[in-house]
């Protein structure tokens, strides 16, 4: 599964207040919509660091990196070339 | 100058201070005349669209300028404002404009998009009153709509609205609180109610116009009062923190730099985020010279952290209730170094008198006693909106003084007094608790969880959790074997509550455990469920 499909996923099962959607658009704003709010934002950092066995630093916690599932995956990206 | 009502803070620094910044919010700002200026063409408005004296005005927007604007523009209309949650569902932000009766909504063409396609009903507002552009199309043909220009700095008013003869002790907002029977009680505050907690809080902690206030708290929750209106009193300025930056602690801590914050109010969970991951070294906070916590337990490894770098402010654990504002207060001078050490909630603010009676009506006066905590101040609000059951529960005559009709709140909270004379919390009396600030009675969830088809019997219970108080969980017993899965569960949760009310964790039993004498073995539950 793609980091993508996997974050995407995890956000419609576990994120909840997700209404009725069974997709999200790869550029779609989570942040604006209010779908991800700090409680979720810190759920899905500990699925992040589990999944692809990353840590995520407190100064990467910044809405540019999880503005959308392409912004998620390319800080993932970002972690696995380093 | 006196402030008989609310709009007359605003008036009275509009006159001494007109050129000062009254609220900041990203690169935008409005001084105290323009702030003033267009809330009366906001309330010219209103009295041209049918909103006379003791109406109730919607206002169904995210923090922003023309929040400010919609609210002391309805109460120059006096009209009553009611602030909604455009986070919540449409289902629950329906409930409380037809509990309040709310005649006219103002919202932008966004947030009335989203409420009437989630709506599954028809909305029961007749007006709108749209900030921004207008609507190419709109389909509902009997909600009347207006616009109103985003930026009026230069709209010239027409005519003046026309001033409202109005007591001090007409309900001038009403604000939502969790309630337990599975919908949500609006809590009436009246003019005076609010101004006696205002001019107090001003003084208390020597407010000015130097003073820079951040508003980090959402305009229906009840820390937005002493937010906006101490500021205006004091001519002081609002800075509007956008809700988006309030889900990173890194740019909390860099708005308060950034920004010059010097008073900062929220709920203890926000703070923690700051302490915890903030990234406080990186940042400045000289200016910050008062920081007030409340709404749940702050943890006293975070508070030390805080205090390390924010080591010019004065901290307050601050507490209250809608029902009474906030009415005590504990100033942090020596931190243990005791981690466990529960932080008092202190003593009553001058204004207020505040007492705990026993179960057996005797009043606490030793270390060792424990009872339920009683509120005397004008801040006590007029009751709940168009609930006589309720209110007399609550506001009750001051049972010391049983043949005066002095009333009081009973606030369901259970105290002690410490040895040093300083309450301390110890619990409820019901299954009230508290997450992330929010007070969320786990009798609400459970009215919701049971009026889906196919649960026969729900139970929500709180695990305590550091960061943000507690956390939610719930068990449901399905009326057959897979009618319902856990996901179902939390989407239906998602279009009846808001989102911290929603179970973190679920789980499907085909039984609840029960104790000795059949009830739900509520002492059990806890471990029960895997977050």
């Amino acid at each position: 599964m793609s980091i993508i499909n996997n974050i995407e996923k995890y956000v419609l099962a576990e994120i909840v207040g997700v209404l009725g959607k069974k997709t999200i658009d790869p550029d779609e704003d989570l942040l604006e919509q209010g779908i991800i709010d700090s409680l979720g934002l810190m759920k899905l950092i500990t699925f992040m660091e589990e999944t692809f066995s990353m840590k995520i630093l407190d100064e990467e916690i910044i809405p540019e990196n999880f503005q959308s599932l392409n912004s998620m995956a390319s800080l993932v990206k970002l972690q696995s070339q380093a | 100058m006196s402030d008989y009502l609310l709009q007359h803070l605003l008036l009275h620094s509009a006159e001494k201070k007109p050129d000062k910044n009254a609220v900041l919010f990203k690169d935008k700002s409005v001084t105290y005349s323009e702030l003033e200026h267009q809330s009366n063409i906001l309330a010219l408005t209103l009295q041209q669209m049918g909103i006379n004296k003791g109406d109730r005005v919607g206002i169904l927007l995210t923090k922003s300028i023309e929040q400010i604007v919609a609210l002391f523009g309805i109460l120059k209309a006096g009209a009553i404002y009611v602030p909604l949650d455009s986070t919540a569902p449409a289902v629950r932000v329906n409930y409380m404009i037809g509990h309040c009766g709310i005649k006219c909504l103002i919202t932008t063409a966004g947030n009335l998009n989203a409420l009437l396609s989630d709506s599954e009903e028809e909305t029961v507002v007749n007006t709108v009153l749209l900030f921004g552009e207008a609507l190419k199309e709109f389909p509902h043909k009997k909600i009347m709509l207006k616009s109103l220009p985003l930026n009026m700095k230069t709209a010239a008013a027409t005519s003046e609205y026309l001033p409202i003869e109005a007591s001090d002790t007409s309900p001038a907002y009403i604000l939502h609180t969790s309630g337990s029977t599975g919908n949500p009680k609006g809590v009436a505050i009246s003019h005076r109610n609010a101004l006696t907690f205002v001019e107090m809080a001003a003084n208390f902690f020597n407010a000015d116009e130097n003073d820079r206030f951040a508003s980090q708290a959402p305009l229906h929750f009840d820390l937005s009062v002493f937010d906006i209106f101490v500021a205006v009193k004091c001519g002081a300025t609002i800075v509007l923190l956008p809700e988006q930056l309030s889900t990173f602690p890194v740019k909390l801590a860099e708005y308060i730099n950034k920004e010059q914050i010097t008073v900062w109010n929220s709920v203890s969970s926000v703070l923690t985020l700051i302490a915890d991951k903030g990234m406080l070294n990186l940042r400045c906070f000289d200016t910050l010279r008062l920081v007030h916590f409340s709404g749940d337990i702050m943890p006293v490894k975070y508070l030390r952290i805080l205090t390390r770098y924010m080591n010019k402010a004065s901290f307050y654990n601050i507490y209250g209730q809608t029902e009474a504002n906030s009415s005590m207060c504990y100033p942090i001078e020596q931190i243990p170094d005791d981690d466990t050490w529960r932080i008092p909630v202190g003593r009553p603010f001058p204004n207020f008198e505040v007492f705990a009676l026993r179960d057996n009506g005797e009043l606490v006066v030793r270390p060792e006693d424990e009872g339920e905590l009683f509120i005397s101040s004008s801040t006590v609000a007029l009751g709940y909106w168009d609930n006589m059951i309720m209110t007399n529960e609550k506001f009750v005559p001051d049972p010391r003084y049983p043949l005066a009709k002095k009333i009081v709140y009973k606030t369901g909270d259970l105290v002690r007094i410490d040895r040093n004379g300083e309450y301390v919390f110890t619990g409820r009396k019901d299954s009230m608790i508290k997450s992330r600030g929010y007070r969320v009675e786990l009798g609400e969830i459970e009215a919701v969880l049971s009026s889906h088809p196919e649960i026969a019997i729900a139970v929500a219970f709180s695990v305590p959790d550091e960061l943000i108080g507690n956390r939610i969980s719930a068990i449901i017993v399905p009326t057959a074997p897979s009618a319902i899965n856990k996901v179902e569960v939390a989407k239906y949760c998602a279009t009846r509550l808001p989102k911290y009310m929603i179970p973190d964790g679920i789980e499907i039993r085909d039984h609840l455990p029960l104790t000795s004498t059949g009830k739900v073995d509520r002492k059990n539950l806890g471990t029960a469920v895997s977050l």
